[in-house]
């Protein structure tokens, strides 16, 4: 039942290959380009909200299903605990630069890779603002620490509901979200533009 | 399916490859993906070489490069290799890679870059302050239902839509 | 495969495995008990996890040691007396979430009466996956044997060893001392005369090694 305990070499070898999976995804799905991962907020590409909640709801439904055949201990599985007003801020700041710099720190690697010279650029600004964070945030060190801090919390502890119910709705939220991108997209994208490729 | 000669993938197919790769991390390693965290070690590494004492001292870069810590010493870091590779790999046979600069239609390379560089910084700031990045936080959380994640994700879409009318001739 | 295709399939399969998950439900905590109980059993039965009681004065005195002794008997009996710093617990705290915000390398010691209900909780924490689960080999009962001396410094009168469990309690506790009888808390002296196999080991769950986005 997983989990794995992974040491030494493959340890290194799987989450190795997790990565190239990763970035192989991302520049697939045509992240390494900014300028389509800026279009998101424009409405014009919504390839990463679709993206996005496939692979969650895609892991989300495999994951589950694997616990209820036994097949991997959700206990011993990491659930982000939940820190809610320090994630709320991050996610905000994180918005705005992301519109700013038009990517977010796992497209930076891809598009670096392929030589963006504005995603290396990006990197270097990711590393200074990790750096202003770093000197930073003792000042309200207690307060991140504390703040919204409720542990492993899932939306089915918070809800009361049952996990599988949680995700029927989750994923009732997302096929509505996708059919209103799509609509999104007809309305905001210019017609014949061919060169954002990659669309049904 | 018609042969896709820009060799993209259809995002819906291209996220369920990702929720693959997603899956077989939480099944096989017992956690998600991510990316910002591989990048707060490779500043805490920096500190700890420059400034020991101050990292001991910091209680945020203690928690990975503190006393006889190793910051390199965790799985992320792999995982970021690997992404460079897998990127590099798939931009190579798809005909991507090339030294370019990507931006808006109107915008000088080196306002773009100047663009680049604050936005890393604000996306570097905030992925550390909510623990997390979209890798980290909205995929692997999201997947795993955590609130604190789905909240930072509905927050990361705000923050963007909030100011995309503003930066509109970065893009437009 | 037309994209419209695409799209209808990957949607029909996420819908149909969502409710499928809704249908099924996830393991509970007796489930998880019940894949374990071989490895359980088989740790019980070779005397693997109980501890000596001269194991647990030595924890606790030990500063380092994040320790947690719960107490599982019921509310009398604990008022009577209980372990110094020891918590009492309820079953349905046991399977709940007690212990959630616990450090993953904490110890926890699991008391009852003679060592049997002790049994219980011990496969319902491990379930719960926590790392380091031990019991008090024989209960306050066997503690008390354990460290008698105390008593025969001149606190209370001789234990008639025949007189076990609950009538010691009653002869040996006239009144709800709670953690305040010198039994609680034997000095750390009383473990020269002592010797037992040491069986704790802190373990560091799997979960926390890995850890999130760094």
């Amino acid at each position: 039942m997983g989990p794995i305990d992974l040491q030494g070499t493959t340890f290194v070898l799987v989450h190795l290959l997790l990565g190239f999976g990763f970035g192989f995804t991302l520049e697939r799905a045509g992240f390494g380009d900014s300028r389509r991962l800026a279009a998101q907020f424009y409405l014009r590409d919504m390839t990463v909200l679709k993206v996005m909640f496939s692979a969650i709801l895609t892991a989300m439904v495999l994951v589950h299903w694997a616990s209820a055949l036994g097949w991997v201990d959700l206990e011993l599985v990491w659930i982000n605990p939940t820190y809610l007003w320090s994630g709320i801020a991050g996610g905000v700041i994180l918005g705005l630069g992301f519109i700013i710099g038009g990517y977010c720190p796992g497209t930076s690697l891809v598009a670096a890779a392929t030589l963006k010279l504005d995603a290396i650029v990006f990197l270097a600004g990711v590393m200074f603002g990790i750096f202003v964070f770093g000197e930073t945030v003792p000042r309200y060190w207690s307060w991140f620490q504390e703040s919204g801090a409720l542990g492993r919390y899932t939306l089915a502890d918070w809800t009361g509901l049952p996990t599988g119910v949680v995700a029927v709705l989750v994923a009732a939220m997302a096929l509505f979200m996708f059919w209103g991108a799509e609509r999104l997209e007809a309305l905001f994208r210019p017609s014949a533009d061919a060169s954002k490729g990659g669309r049904p | 399916m018609k042969r896709d000669p820009e060799k993209l993938w259809n995002p819906y197919v291209a996220g369920v490859a990702l929720g693959l790769v997603l899956t077989a991390a939480f099944v096989v390693a017992g956690h998600g993906l991510g990316a910002s965290g591989a990048m707060g070690r490779v500043i805490a590494a920096g500190c700890d070489w420059v400034a020991p004492a101050h990292v001991d001292a910091n209680p945020y870069l203690a928690q990975s490069a503190g006393a006889d810590r190793d910051p390199f010493d965790h799985w992320i870091v792999w995982t970021v290799v690997g992404v460079l590779l897998g990127g590099l790999v798939a931009g190579l046979t798809a005909g991507r890679v090339r030294l370019e600069t990507l931006g808006g239609p109107h915008l000088s390379t080196a306002m773009r870059l100047v663009a680049a560089f604050g936005g890393g910084a604000l996306v570097g700031y905030g992925a550390r302050l909510a623990r997390g990045c979209t890798s980290g936080q909205a995929l692997s959380g999201g997947a795993m239902l955590s609130v604190g994640s789905w909240a930072f994700m509905f927050a990361v879409f705000i923050g963007g839509y909030a100011i995309a009318y503003l930066v509109r001739r970065l893009w437009n | 495969m037309s994209p419209r295709s695409i799209k209808l399939t990957l949607a029909l399969l996420l819908a149909t495995g969502a409710i499928g998950l809704a249908l099924h439900g996830q393991p509970t905590l007796e489930d998880r008990v019940r894949q374990m109980e071989a490895e359980l059993e088989d740790d019980l039965r070779e005397g693997r996890v109980q501890i000596d009681p001269g194991e647990l004065l030595a924890l606790m005195h030990d500063d380092r040691m994040r320790l947690r002794v719960v107490d599982l008997r019921d509310e009398a009996g604990f008022n009577l007396f209980h372990l110094l710093d020891s918590h009492r617990l309820t079953r349905e705290q046991i399977a709940g979430s007690w212990g959630e915000g616990l450090h993953p390398e904490t110890v926890i010691v699991l008391v009852d009466r003679d060592g049997r209900r002790a049994e219980w909780a011990y496969q319902r924490l491990r379930a719960r996956r926590f790392a380091n689960v031990y019991l008090l080999d024989g209960g306050i009962g066997h503690w008390v044997e354990a460290f008698d001396q105390c008593l025969r410094d001149g606190h209370v009168e001789e234990i008639r060893p025949a007189a076990y469990p609950r009538e010691m309690e009653r002869v040996l506790f006239p009144a709800a001392l709670g953690a305040k009888h010198p039994l609680s808390r034997p000095a750390r002296a009383a473990l020269e005369h002592r010797s037992y196999e040491a069986k704790v080991k802190v373990d560091r769950p799997a979960a926390t090694l890995s850890g999130g986005c760094g």
